[in-house]
């Protein structure tokens, strides 16, 4: 059959062409990196799915159809399109074959090869999740199904749709751009209708305005849990058969359209291919006088018109248009979705929207890259000019070097176009301090040097194997290796690592940090590389017809005195450059591999875990001398310490686990050291006299940390030149034995042969023995503090307390602080050069330090300590310190953290925000009333090392930062804020890899006793009001704050709580904090008729569902008796977000459905179940109804 | 410029001698060099044009060494290889500018002369700014030339260059060749015979890598007077007599094999001598080497 004819020749056609695999390739490789790394992207992020759960696959395989439309065209375009181009229309037109098998045969055979680059989304995927870097816990088992399933629903019907609708484009024009052209509009067409669409209420439209049915998945999966995600496999459902089958004869009846149209007939367009006509005579002409001319060699001018040529002939081809326009949408759409945590944009700093195009931009690049060195190395013989060019009187190595300078050239116009949108993505996201030198350093500088590096080995491969395709897979293998051998052979060293330098993040605080110096010798040494390679690769050169390897190198090392004299001399530059590297980072430093940081780790249990339990005394009393030099990275500490023996016996020898990244030594009179293994971390000291009950006895710690040289990956990062953030754990050693240096990872253990570990000490009612340490450590209960702090001239120290004494000496300036209170033994040292905002509340001195470009959210910090202190006073009991201080520190860590009187505040979460709409959560405010309320919930009431001490400390500052916001926001943001919260308690279910806890038994959870937390204490609060959930809260101040051993428990607050809630209730504290309880509420169905009187009686029809869930995540419906709200709500004012309650009724339900009857005097728009999330519900979404209004 | 070649040797990978101790002189004029397909030509033409290496003997043109010294050759030769293809999408115009700076002339106004002056030289000023690879077969070949002939070389080469040629073409292309040869050295490879005789003065023929002859063509018609014979004869008795005679060609006439003989007496009755022609030349020595 003539079809069949036509179909096998295109499909034969394509398939020994290079780019279904090079597309394939590039599928596989995107899709690989983004499954076992978070930082590339592919559309949007993973959350806590599984990297390999249906879910992704079908999300992956919808986006791909949006990014593969291009990939789609320029197979679907070639094919209608190649007759023509190659003038072979007359030919195939005078046949005597039908328009239907030729037009027909050629499309389904170019849609059949269009399958073969989306394999790459399968082929990564199931790649991805068995190579050996991704995280096991982020992986589901693999099966074929989702493939097989995702393949057949999205990508064939998307390939079908786009692919019928460009050949239509092409049969309508003849004209390759005009298909690019059409494909580009499409998606822009499908942007902006999808951003038109989104808000609509009704699903259906989403349904079916989406060619590529994205939206249809949306709907599809939008309720979905974790496990669903990760299990269940979409097959055939009613509205994806829908939209496939629609979009498929829509996409058919234009093709229709264009079939018909098209003639056989030549195009009468002119076009640049049409054959000049040969003419007759050859006139005869005089020689000219051109003759006289001399030519001027000069390599520049040859090389400079090369390199033109070879950047022409990239930039010419459509393979370079599509990937850099994929790379242009894909960073485009990550610049849109770039927003912080609880949905609130961060301003649009320059080094986040730099990490934004490393992760979805430079892939392309890369992609570019790798095309292209083999496209230009070949490219005078694919066009058989070859021998033209290698006759020519000019230097070979201008053939290396023109075409090395055009990949780096390309290079520099992608990362030139990736700043433009950038810069244009923060302007128009209103950010206008564009850091123009990041943006230089980063993309002009350093990414050039890394691609200088890769097209030198790319181009290498080329010359090496003298064979295009052997030459890519060389290059590619050579990534792929390099990748991972190190690794694997336990070799960390970036002298080895090809390219490898170590990571540098930016902070606006402290620059690019501590391994500049490190990068300027690993660079350096890298660039060495490559420039050798670049002579040997120059020098290695096929030119003419002289293609043995083996003759090449000989005839390059017999021919050139320069070759010669630039080997030895970069080898001899290489080795001096490598040997200081070693000399640094071997020698003068260590290099601690991660195998055998987990070695120390295992030897530290195994020998010292015997003295977990034996007796020893407490820390009272602790002075700290701490001599800090930033410029230097150095770090002297003198601390004297007070102990005393709070046992019942006498205590003969004290033991200390030493810290990791100073050196420390312990001087203790009368004492003699028995053990001091400073590879595993700890030391013994046998006291002559045993220091017995209630004695108290002092010791000196001497510790230090200077930095010499350069180490190969500097992660010290608590000492640095501007924004040094430390605290005593890290400094000083720490009394007894630390279960906090044990190996926590539970294969890591196993491989080791440690026993199981257990997550927590099991809650313990009337505790005593277990509860006599907080859960901070075990080396102190209360303790008095003072510290005396040096820095350099232009910083400010900081630790906790009054500064009782500033002064200057030798060009340094001294602090002086005393802690008025008693403290946990946890607290803070920061150093930076700040800005310092002062204000007062009452007694109280609040204060902001900060690095002087981040003003924006400085006084809304002010504001929420100036509230938090009012609120938290009067509600629990004094603040009790006499400051209270906010201070900045870079973005090495992203946390704000609580020590007394102080919070350290990473300037990447909340010195950046961006507060301007006002719809958002103000995350700034939330945080600072967070770390505010610690100051109450852990630094006075804290509980032991036990299951659901986090309770009191987290979970009791998650409610003090709502009521906070509550009464400044109001309950519209307490219901935004909510609603993430519980997003991520759901989530956070679905990752957890051992056991859900109720609230009750925390065991230090995020997601249960963050989110959860706040989710149950709201309700709480709703249920039982604000004032009775605060008394409860006051009497832990009046009765736990800061009192003697044995530290409360959860069961403290929560036997309180029951006493001071009525019976009625006592069912709900169950379900909240002792079982793990969830909800199914929906509304069904809301009908509305207006009466008479001008009102309107609403009828809406509740499905009620209540479930209790095991610690393994197993869910078992239970029968209902619970007290449920239910409300209408009018439309909301424009601009705003919700409607007003027009009523809100609290119910007692007792069925799975139940109808309430509403009457409300305005017009209603939503009736809604459980609308402020009291109760956990697996689907909040379908908790909302829009209201039906009847005649 | 004389070029002299000396015991040129070379041998492939796979074992095929391509060139087998040859030695040539060549002077000014046109050169024809005549040798079936895979006789070592292009060997033998792209190590003169500093493609190739041979494994042992020396090449040089006047004080230049080809071998050890390739960058002067090439400042001084022009080479229009057997097969060359260009870019798609670039004009005669760009891509002679180009190959002129790489050529050396790097002044702009100066190449832009040279170019000019080219393309009409080659009659092809008219389709200067249209794609090269739109052209006719002829038109090409006159591009190659065109790049050739790119600062005034000394020496020139051209590949089998008339190969897909229509007449018409390559008569043009030859009155353009043998314009270039009255002033310098231009070596013609190819296995068309007529080529070399109606437009070289001296000539040399290479089969198997090995030299057969090198003289003027009308010497060596000279030498075969009267030992060439021609019969008409039947497809039956061909084979009979390819065993009893020296067969140097058969070519059909009219249906019927019209076969040439080589012998220095007539063979039978129905021979009949022929005055030999330079494709005699070409085929006696080849069948001798046998």
């Amino acid at each position: 059959m003539m079809f069949l004819n036509f179909l096998r020749f295109e499909v034969k056609y394509w398939l020994r062409r290079p780019m279904p695999y090079v597309f394939l390739a590039l599928i596989g490789f995107m899709i690989f990196g983004a499954t076992v790394s978070d930082s590339i992207r592919v559309g949007g992020s993973y959350g806590n799915v599984f990297k390999n759960a249906p879910y992704v696959i079908f999300n992956l395989s919808g986006t791909m159809s949006l990014l593969g439309l291009l990939i789609i065209t320029s197979f679907v375009s070639a094919t209608a399109l190649r007759n023509q181009q190659y003038q072979f229309s007359e030919l195939v037109f005078t046949k005597p074959i039908s328009k239907s098998s030729y037009l027909l045969g050629g499309l389904f055979g170019s849609l059949l090869v269009c399958i073969v680059p989306f394999l790459g989304i399968s082929l990564g995927v199931l790649l991805g999740s068995i190579s050996p870097w991704i995280d096991a816990a982020r992986v589901g088992e693999n099966t074929l199904w989702p493939h097989i399933a995702a393949l057949l629903q999205i990508t064939i019907p998307n390939i079908i749709i786009g692919g019928l609708i460009i050949y239509a484009i092409a049969l309508f024009t003849r004209n390759s751009m005009a298909t690019y052209i059409g494909s580009i509009a499409i998606l822009v067409l499908y942007i902006i209708s999808g951003n038109f669409t989104s808000d609509l209420d009704n699903e259906w439209i989403g349904i079916l305005s989406d060619p590529f049915g994205l939206e249809t998945l949306r709907v599809y999966t939008k309720y979905f849990t974790v496990a669903e995600r990760n299990s269940v496999v979409l097959w055939m459902g009613d509205k994806l058969i829908i939209n496939r089958l629609l979009w498929m004869s829509i996409a058919g009846a234009i093709f229709f359209v264009a079939y018909k149209h098209y003639s056989f007939q030549v195009s009468d367009k002119k076009t640049s291919n049409k054959k000049v006509k040969p003419e007759n005579e050859l006139a005869p002409v005089e020689r000219s006088n051109s003759a006289q001319y001399i030519p001027r060699y000069s390599a520049i001018a040859q090389l400079l018109n090369k390199t033109k040529g070879e950047i022409q002939s990239i930039i010419r081809t459509p393979a370079f248009i599509i990937l850099t326009l994929v790379g242009v949408l894909n960073l485009g759409s990550a610049l849109a979705t770039a927003t912080d945590f609880y949905g609130v944009a961060a301003f649009p700093v320059t080094y986040i929207v730099l990490d934004l195009i490393k992760g979805s931009f430079f892939l392309f690049s890369i992609a570019i890259l790798t095309f292209y060195s083999g496209a230009l190395v070949w490219k005078e013989r694919e066009a058989k000019m070859d021998e033209i060019y290698d006759a020519l009187p000019y230097p070979s190595w201008i053939n290396f070097t023109s075409k090395l300078l055009a990949l780096l050239l390309i290079m520099f116009i992608l990362n030139t176009i990736a700043m433009g949108e950038s810069v244009i993505g923060q302007a128009l996201m209103g950010y206008t301090n564009f850091e123009w030198k990041l943006y230089f350093v980063d993309l002009w500088g350093l990414s050039m040097l890394g691609y200088f590096n890769l097209a030198v080995i790319a181009i290498l491969m080329q010359v090496i194997t003298n064979n295009k395709y052997v030459g890519y897979f060389a290059f590619i293998a050579f990534l792929i290796v390099d990748g991972f051998i190190w690794g694997a052979l336990h070799v960390e060293t970036y002298l080895v690592n090809f390219s490898g330098s170590p990571e540098m993040t930016y902070s606006d605080m402290n620059g690019y940090g501590p391994n500049v110096l490190a990068n300027i010798w690993f660079r350096s040494y890298w660039l060495l590389i490559a420039l050798l390679i670049s002579v040997l690769t120059a020098a290695f050169w096929v030119r003419g017809k002289q293609i043995n390897l083996k003759y090449r190198i000989a005839s390059a090392w017999q021919d050139g005195k320069q070759f010669k004299a630039a080997v030895y001399g970069l080898g001899l530059t290489i080795f001096l450059v490598g040997a200081f590297i070693f000399y640094n980072t071997k020698v003068v430093n260590k290099i601690v591999s991660d195998k055998e940081g987990e070695q120390i780790q295992v030897n530290y249990e195994l020998n010292y875990k015997k003295y977990q339990n034996y007796p020893h005394p407490d820390i009272i009393k602790a002075d700290y001398n701490i001599d800090l030099y930033p410029a230097e990275r150095n770090l002297v500490v003198k601390a004297e310490f007070e102990i005393k023996n709070n046992t019942t016996s006498p205590i003969d020898s004290i033991m200390f686990s030493l810290p990791f990244n100073v050196e420390a030594d312990v001087f203790i009179g009368g004492s003699q050291l028995m053990l001091f293994d400073s590879t595993n971390h700890f030391a013994i000291y046998k006291l002559n006299r045993a220091l017995e009950p209630g004695e108290t006895l002092h010791y000196t710690v001497n510790s230090s940390h200077f930095t010499k040289g350069f180490k190969n990956d500097d992660d010290f990062t608590q000492v640095v030149r501007n924004g040094s953030f430390f605290n005593n754990t890290e400094i000083v050693p720490s009394i007894g034995y630390n279960s906090g240096y044990e190996l926590a990872d539970r294969n890591k253990r196993k491989d080791n042969n440690l026993p199981e570990r257990e997550r927590m000490a099991p809650l313990e009612e009337n505790c005593t023995d277990n509860c006599m340490y907080t859960y901070i450590g075990s080396d102190a209960k209360w303790l008095n503090l003072s510290c005396t702090f040096s820095t350099s001239e232009d910083q400010i120290a900081i630790a906790p307390g009054s500064l009782v004494k500033e002064w200057s000496e030798n060009g340094r300036r001294y602090f002086r602080y005393v802690l008025e209170q008693k403290a946990l033994n946890f607290y803070s040292f920061l150093s930076a050069q700040y800005e310092v905002k002062r204000e007062k509340w009452n007694d109280v001195d609040l204060e902001v330090y900060y690095f002087k470009n981040h003003a924006y959210n400085v006084d809304k910090m002010m504001a929420s300590m100036r509230s938090s202190l009012k609120y938290y006073s009067e509600s629990f009991g004094p603040y009790p310190h006499k400051q209270t201080r906010i201070i900045e520190f870079p973005r090495y860590a992203q946390f704000a953290q609580a020590f007394p009187g102080t919070m350290p505040y990473s300037e990447a979460i909340g010195f950046i925000s961006n507060l301007e709409d006002e719809e958002d959560i103000d995350m700034v405010y939330y945080v600072v009333a967070h770390e505010m309320a610690h100051q109450w919930w852990a630094h006075q009431v804290i509980g032991p090392d036990m299951q659901g001490s986090t309770l009191l400390s987290e979970t009791f500052a998650q409610y003090s930062a709502i009521m906070m916001m509550e009464h400044a926001y109001g309950r519209d943001q307490i219901h935004k804020f909510l609603k993430y919260e519980l997003d991520g308690y759901l989530r956070g279910r679905g990752r957890e890899l051992e056991k859900e806890m109720p609230l009750l038994k925390v065991e230090n959870q995020q997601y249960i006793h963050y989110k959860k937390g706040s989710l149950v204490m709201y309700s709480l609060k709703e249920y039982l009001g604000e004032e009775k959930v605060n008394s409860v809260l006051k009497f832990m101040v009046d009765s736990f704050g800061y009192k003697e051993p044995p530290f409360p428990t959860s069961l403290a607050f929560y036997n309180r709580l029951k006493a001071e809630t009525p019976d009625s209730l006592h069912y709900l504290l169950t379900d909240l904090f002792e079982e793990i309880t969830l909800y199914g509420n929906r509304c069904k169905e809301a009908k509305a008729v207006k009466l008479d009187n001008g009102s309107y009686e609403v009828t809406v029809n509740y499905e009620f569902e209540k479930l209790k869930a095991d610690s393994t995540g197993t869910e078992t419906p239970v029968a209902i008796n619970d007290w449920i709200d239910v409300a209408v709500y009018a439309a909301p004012e424009d601009g705003k977000k919700y409607g007003k309650v027009l009523d809100k009724k609290r119910i007692k339900v007792t069925q799975k459905e139940q109808a309430v009857v509403f009457v409300v005097s305005e017009k209603p728009e939503k009736a809604a179940v459980d609308p402020d999330y009291l109760l956990v519900d697996r689907m909040p979404k379908d908790n909302e109804k829009t209201i039906s209004f009847e005649e | 410029m004389l070029l002299s070649i000396k015991n040129l040797t070379k041998t492939y990978s796979n074992g095929v001698k391509a060139l087998d101790d040859v030695s040539l002189e060549i002077g000014a004029g046109m050169f024809g060099l005549l040798g079936p397909n895979g006789a070592g030509k292009s060997t033998l033409m792209r190590t003169i044009a500093t493609l190739q290496n041979p494994d042992s003997g020396s090449v040089h043109l006047g004080d230049i060494d080809i071998i050890n010294n390739k960058t002067e050759l090439r400042k001084v030769l022009g080479y229009l290889p057997q097969e060359f293809g260009v870019y798609p999408k670039i004009s005669s115009l760009e891509l002679l500018d180009h190959l002129a700076i790489m050529k050396g002339y790097t002044n702009a106004g100066e190449r832009k002369d040279i170019v000019e002056n080219l393309l009409q030289h080659v009659n092809l000023w008219d389709h200067r700014k249209k794609a090269v690879s739109s052209y006719s077969g002829g038109m090409r070949q006159r591009f190659g030339i065109a790049q050739c002939l790119i600062g005034n070389p000394k020496l020139i080469i051209v590949d089998e260059p008339t190969a897909g040629l229509d007449p018409g073409e390559r008569n043009r292309f030859y009155n353009l060749l043998s314009e270039i040869g009255e002033q310098v050295t231009v070596i013609l490879s190819t296995h068309i015979v007529e080529d070399v005789h109606e437009l070289c003065s001296n000539m040399a023929i290479i089969n198997k890598g090995k030299l057969l002859f090198h003289g003027a063509p009308e010497d060596a018609i000279q030498q075969l007077k009267g030992q060439i014979w021609e019969k008409k004869t039947d497809k039956a008795t061909l084979s009979q007599l390819q065993q009893a005679q020296q067969v140097i060609s058969t070519k059909l006439v009219g249906g019927r094999p019209l076969v040439h003989v080589y012998s220095q007496t007539q063979p039978d009755t129905e021979f009949v001598a022929v005055e030999p022609g330079l494709e005699d030349v070409f085929f006696t020595k080849i069948m001798q080497q046998h």
